[in-house]
């Protein structure tokens, strides 16, 4: 008999079989049922690792991407648990060490009611002059 | 022949945008060199803003705000960075004058006084860190106060749009000459109010005799009277015994018809009349005391908010050694 008509007859006789009864009343509570325990079995880090790749392909990122940007976060969280309290003035001027800082280097237009400031890196800052209120010192009635 | 009419129309319409274009060109051409890019430094930062060269040996009207605790100055005329020196930096008029050590253009100044609403007058200025720009506009009004305080004396408001930066630019005429300094702005920057050459001019006087601001004050508070006399309703409302006006023979109740030659009609037009009175010049006032009409000579004396009572203005010896104007 040669391989073909082997898998002949047990396609013949496969087409006759049948599950045992109730089998498929049970069926999808046994498939939750495994699937829960299975959760239960596997660590923390795998699921969390699990949704984010699943909610990565949306967004077309690359998946090394979402680890860089988890070490990157773990780094900013660990400098600002690092960081010292708030400085009083007394030791303000022998702290030499470089801060973190939001001010811009480069020139900016700020409004006529905000200071004029130097950035951290020393460059001062640019304010180009017109303001919105006139200068007097007289009283309207009096001379 | 509706259409000929339309057209015609649209011909002269165009007309007139081409001369009026041409004209501010024109002016912006002959002027622009004149106009300069000032940089002040200090110890919060640098202030840039403009101004101009009033004369040929480089004199140059600025805004106050831009200098006024300035360490350091330049004037950057014609891609050239030259050292300024503060001559005045006065905080009632909002001005400054500067002295360059150079041979510079200059921009005529013209006649503030005829300066009316709807006056058409263009602005060459430096916005921000761009080049010098023209703007053109007209007078929509002159005001004394604006956002509830007072100007030191009547500004003229003009409508035309102004950038920061811009701070310090002269304000010219039709015929190219400087009626005004820039001096704030309207709103976000759709017109400005421009102090008038006549009232900078006191300034650079004042410092051209006597090296010095010489503010005049003669001790009198004006009142409204009920009913106007002669035209006028200022009223002598108070006056302190030991004050110019009171030494002078001015009396409670006496009604003012002109400061030093200038006409009063309400108790406003005192703040351009103060503004022009100088400490040790005489000025008339013309009154009339019940029925008699009379003129006093007073000898104003410094005002008391002047520099060196409260240094609201300040002269700066230490960065302009030479105070008179060359």
């Amino acid at each position: 008999m040669t391989p073909e008509e082997n898998i002949s007859k047990l396609l013949r006789l496969k087409r006759y079989e049948q599950p045992p009864p109730g089998y498929f009343d049970d069926f999808l509570r046994e498939f939750q049922s495994r699937q829960r325990a299975e959760l239960i079995r596997r660590p923390l880090w795998e699921l969390v690792w699990d949704r984010i790749s699943m909610v990565a392909p949306a967004f077309q990122v690359p998946r090394l991407a979402y680890a860089s940007i988890a070490a990157l976060a773990l780094a900013a969280s660990a400098l600002i648990i690092a960081r010292p309290g708030p400085q009083t003035s007394g030791n303000l001027a022998d702290n030499s060490r470089p801060m973190l800082s939001l001010t811009s280097p480069n020139p900016v237009t700020i409004g006529e009611s905000l200071p004029v400031a130097t950035t951290s890196t020393g460059s001062p800052s640019v304010h180009y002059v017109l303001p919105t209120r006139p200068v007097s010192y007289v009283s309207s009635r009096s001379f | 022949m509706l259409g000929g009419i339309l057209a015609g129309s649209a011909l002269a319409q165009d007309s007139l945008a081409e001369n009026l274009s041409g004209q501010v060109r024109k002016i912006f051409d002959e002027h622009r060199d004149a106009v300069v890019k000032v940089r002040a430094k200090d110890k919060l930062g640098i202030r840039f803003g403009s101004g101009f060269f009033a004369d040929l040996t480089g004199t140059v009207y600025t805004h106050a705000g831009i200098v006024l605790k300035a360490d350091e100055v330049t004037v950057i005329s014609n891609g050239k960075e030259l050292p300024a020196r503060v001559l005045v930096a006065d905080e009632r008029s909002g001005i400054a004058i500067l002295k360059v050590d150079a041979s510079t253009p200059s921009i005529p100044i013209g006649d503030s006084q005829k300066v009316m609403v709807a006056t058409p007058v263009m602005m060459i200025g430096y916005p921000e860190d761009l080049d010098a720009s023209p703007s053109f506009g007209i007078v929509g009004g002159l005001d004394r106060e604006y956002l509830g305080q007072h100007f030191s004396t009547t500004h003229i408001r003009a409508n035309l749009p102004v950038q920061r930066g811009q701070g310090g630019a002269p304000v010219l005429n039709f015929d190219g000459e400087a009626i005004g300094i820039l001096v704030g702005r309207v709103d976000a920057g759709s017109a400005c109010h421009v102090l008038p050459m006549r009232a900078a001019e006191k300034v650079r006087s004042d410092l051209a005799r006597f090296g010095e601001l010489r503010p005049g004050w003669v001790g009198v508070e004006v009142e409204e009277s009920e009913t106007p006399v002669q035209g006028s309703t200022a009223k002598v409302g108070a006056l302190d015994p030991d004050t110019p006006a009171a030494v002078s023979g001015l009396q409670l109740g006496d009604i003012l018809l002109k400061v030093g030659g200038m006409p009063i009609i309400s108790s406003e037009d005192v703040i351009d009349a103060s503004y022009f009175l100088t400490a040790g010049d005489n000025a008339d006032i013309e009154i009339v005391r019940g029925s008699e009409n009379m003129t006093i000579s007073v000898r104003p004396v410094l005002h008391p908010l002047a520099p060196g009572h409260e240094m609201q203005a300040t002269v700066k010896p230490d960065v302009s050694p030479r105070l008179h104007l060359e």
